[in-house]
């Protein structure tokens, strides 16, 4: 089978690594690798896939592909290609030049509050620290998101925290970005923000609204 | 990402790693073999995520708390 990395914005001798292959249909060309095993998820082969595209991110604008995406042979990633190259190529043009950084915010949003009397009590106290988290996140997000030429901000994270936020940015950016994410950390000591990056645009590989 | 930006650790970045991997990027449907798109894998794949959250409060690092 085939495991694809990523969809790029042009074909050439530039592949950094002596496994990938690709295939091309008008300027839009898909990187792949042979491979008989299964994806196996973990921090290794995550990290190695994710190196195989930023090694093709430092020649070419890509649209990394989830982990694990598997093709049966060639030809079905030309009709990949055929289908809904239009719609790559456009998505390229948008994410050309740009990387994608990552922002995590934990910590405690609200002040401690009193020791609840009852059940309302609770509710209402709980209403409250949550309502203080999202007006906290929004004010880390805001200024993040004018610095990003888009965004993207998950209020109520499954994982925990109070927000967890993607920013996509030109790649001379990121260290003003990375400025503003200091200057937040410290107007919110409570908080602690992390910063990653940069990354491939994995949270922009959409056609962006109108 | 390949270099250390505000945080440097490389177990908070397998945080983000995980959630940019298995649950962002291009998805494929159709007439296409998607081998990721089974509960074992998700599985796996927050038990490297819970492994690297131990790893990383270890060694002192403010992390996410779970939800309650």
């Amino acid at each position: 089978v085939i495991a694809l990395y990523a969809i790029t914005d042009r074909a050439g001798a530039d592949l950094p690594r002596e496994s990938l292959r690709e295939v091309a249909v008008g300027g839009v060309a898909a990187v792949f690798a042979r491979t008989e095993a299964a994806a196996d998820v973990t921090p290794e082969a995550l990290w190695t896939h994710e190196e195989v595209v930023e090694d093709l991110m430092r020649c070419r604008a890509v649209l990394p592909m989830r982990f694990g995406t598997r093709f049966r042979d060639e030809g079905a990633v030309l009709d990949l290609l055929s289908a809904r190259g239009g719609e790559f190529a456009r998505v390229l043009d948008g994410v050309r030049g740009r990387v994608e950084l990552g922002v995590r915010v934990a910590g405690e949003a609200a002040a401690p509050v009193a020791k609840p009397s009852g059940g309302s009590d609770y509710m209402t106290q709980r209403l409250a620290a949550r309502r203080e988290a999202q007006r906290v996140a929004r004010a880390v997000h805001a200024p993040l998101a004018r610095r990003a030429e888009r965004s993207t901000a998950d209020l109520a994270p499954a994982r925990g925290g109070v927000l967890t936020g993607s920013y996509l940015l030109p790649g001379d950016g990121v260290d003003a970005f990375a400025a503003d994410v200091r200057r937040l950390q410290r107007a919110y000591p409570s908080l602690a923000i992390t910063c990653t990056g940069p990354w491939p645009p994995y949270s922009f590989v959409e056609e962006s609204p109108r | 990402m390949s270099a250390d930006l505000v945080s440097g650790q490389r177990d908070i970045a397998l945080v983000d790693l995980v959630d940019r991997l298995l649950d962002k990027g291009v998805v494929l449907t159709g007439d296409i073999t998607l081998s990721v798109a089974n509960v074992d894998l998700v599985y796996v794949g927050l038990r490297a995520l819970v492994s690297s959250v131990a790893t990383a409060e270890r060694e002192g690092v403010p992390l996410p708390r779970s939800a309650t």
